[in-house]
């Protein structure tokens, strides 16, 4: 029987704007719990090794003008394959080539690390793809080591996590404690009317979830926003590569994940809340 | 012979022993009929409170059977008792009211929240306003009204989802030979509306005061819970 229900609800719900500063408070304390849980999730998938200069040796191979992409292919594959090859891929006719200058024609370009090998490497390359590689340069690069965080910063993040958690448990204890302390009246008048017990706690955590709702709206916000202001940033890219990549993480976050820690917030709060007073009133004298 | 709609509460051997070991009611029985006004008076800690609060359920008895509207109500699933709850008015001791609404909206307050709406609802809030007299009263912020017109007010609350019982804790304590009188004429309304009332007093003499007979006192052993 969920009847009256709403009406309790939409009743507390407004008795809440009157102390809208200390729920603001909790949403806020929410949005930074997101926040730090999202930045925790996203630094997970970057990169932990620390930064040093690496030296690479690129073989271009040039390809011949009418050699059709399926074997083209096929040789990316096949010289994959080959010892000492770290990586393939692949330019069309100017294209940049890694560290400056242009692809004169389409291009292989197959990347080592060790220069001892480079000359059987040509050679290979040269008898595997006769007739399709019209010639063979090679260069030397040194690369720029890609971004990466300390680790440090993930036990950071771990850090805000708890603490933001923390403050929005207390935040919410005080936002749920001074409505119901303004609502102490209404909430006597409802149980000397009979009105069964989920229906006057449940108000007080669905109240709380909506507010949750409204952090996750906030934490939403400030995550699209940062997301268009640094999203031709590369360093961006290499730290949290889920984040510019989009995905159904914040909406899951503000939509599921807020009201649903407001909801438990709310209902801890309120639980210290009854207990902290004798219940009910008027009852205690025998 | 009464059939089970003649009797609003029944209350058979119902004994009550603290968990300090104090028997408060050794086998008390009495009967509330429809349209009867009982006083159940004593003084503090006699246990007053506590048989109202055995009536509601709030706590069970160590022995004995209470039956509202012909239900054994500690036999009931709490669904049902919640159901039948509805049906019991109670004014607490101190009456809660909603000082910052007007008389009609404390009514309203209380309908709403029982999901009681439409025709119903203004059945009930016609009938709770009349039989307390509050009618011209019901613009009224509650925090305007006297002493008297408030204890008035928290049992026109009681009545207004029309139950078969009114439960009232008290309402004459701390009240003017005036304002009591005004809240025994607003029970002798409810009693002509169909409405049975338990009323406890700590005042022993009051319902004689007020004439009501002897058969409806229900003295209760004085200082019985330590």
């Amino acid at each position: 029987m969920i009847r009256g229900v709403g009406f309790i609800f939409a009743e507390l719900f407004r008795t809440s704007l009157r102390s809208w500063t200390r729920w603001l408070g909790f949403s806020l304390a929410l949005g930074l719990v997101l926040a730090s849980g999202s930045a925790l999730a996203l630094l997970q998938e970057g990169r932990s090794e620390g930064g040093f200069p690496q030296t690479y040796w690129i073989l271009v191979l040039k390809l011949s003008p009418d050699l059709r992409d399926e074997k083209i292919n096929e040789l990316g594959w096949h010289f994959w394959t080959l010892e000492g090859v770290k990586r393939v891929s692949y330019r069309f006719a100017g294209d940049e080539l890694p560290g400056g200058g242009t692809a004169e024609e389409r291009s292989l370009l197959l990347w080592t690390e060790e220069g001892s090998k480079v000359e059987g490497l040509v050679k290979q390359v040269q008898a595997i793809g006769e007739g399709a590689i019209t010639e063979v340069d090679v260069i030397h690069r040194v690369m720029p080591p890609p971004a990466s965080l300390p680790p440090l910063s993930r036990v950071v993040a771990m850090v805000a996590l708890a603490l933001f958690a923390f403050i929005s448990l207390v935040v919410g204890r005080v936002a749920v404690g001074g409505t119901f302390v303004t609502w102490q009246t209404e909430w006597d008048f409802l149980r000397y009317s009979g009105v069964e017990p989920w229906k006057l706690w449940g108000p007080f955590v669905g109240t709380a979830a909506l507010w949750g709702l409204f952090g996750g709206a906030i934490y939403l916000l400030v995550y699209e926003g940062i997301k268009f202001a640094v999203r031709n940033i590369v360093t961006v890219t290499q730290i949290a590569p889920g984040y510019l990549s989009g995905g159904p993480l914040p909406f899951v976050v503000a939509f599921v994940v807020a009201p649903l820690w407001g909801a438990t917030a709310g209902g801890i709060a309120l639980f210290l809340s009854l207990h902290r007073k004798p219940y009910p009133r008027g009852l205690e004298e025998v | 012979m009464l059939g089970t709609y003649d009797i609003a509460v029944q209350v058979s051997e119902l004994c009550y022993v603290t968990p300090e070991g104090v028997a408060v009611f050794d086998g008390l029985s009495f009967t509330l009929l429809r349209e009867e006004i009982k006083f159940v008076v004593g003084p503090p800690l006699s246990g007053k409170t506590l048989l109202l609060k055995l009536i509601m359920r709030e706590i069970f008895p160590t022995r004995g059977q209470i039956l509202v509207a012909g239900r054994n109500i500690l036999r009931l699933n709490v669904k049902k008792l919640y159901r039948l709850r509805e049906r019991i008015g109670f004014v607490p001791y101190p009456p809660v009211i909603l000082t910052s609404r007007t008389v009609e909206e404390n009514l309203r307050f209380k309908l709403r929240a029982l999901g009681i709406e439409g025709e119903r609802a203004e059945e009930g809030l016609e009938k709770a306003l009349s039989l307390t007299g509050l009618s011209p009263l019901k613009e009224l912020m509650a925090y305007e009204l006297g002493e008297g017109e408030r204890r008035v007010l928290a049992i026109a609350v009681a009545i207004c989802n029309d139950p078969v019982v009114l439960l009232c804790d008290d309402p004459f304590r701390g009240l003017s030979s005036q304002n009591q009188e005004r809240v025994v004429e607003t029970l002798r309304s409810l009693q002509k509306g169909g409405i049975a009332s338990l009323v406890t007093s700590q005042d022993t003499s009051l319902p004689q005061r007020f004439g009501f007979p002897q058969e409806v006192v229900l003295p209760l052993r004085p200082e019985v819970v330590a």
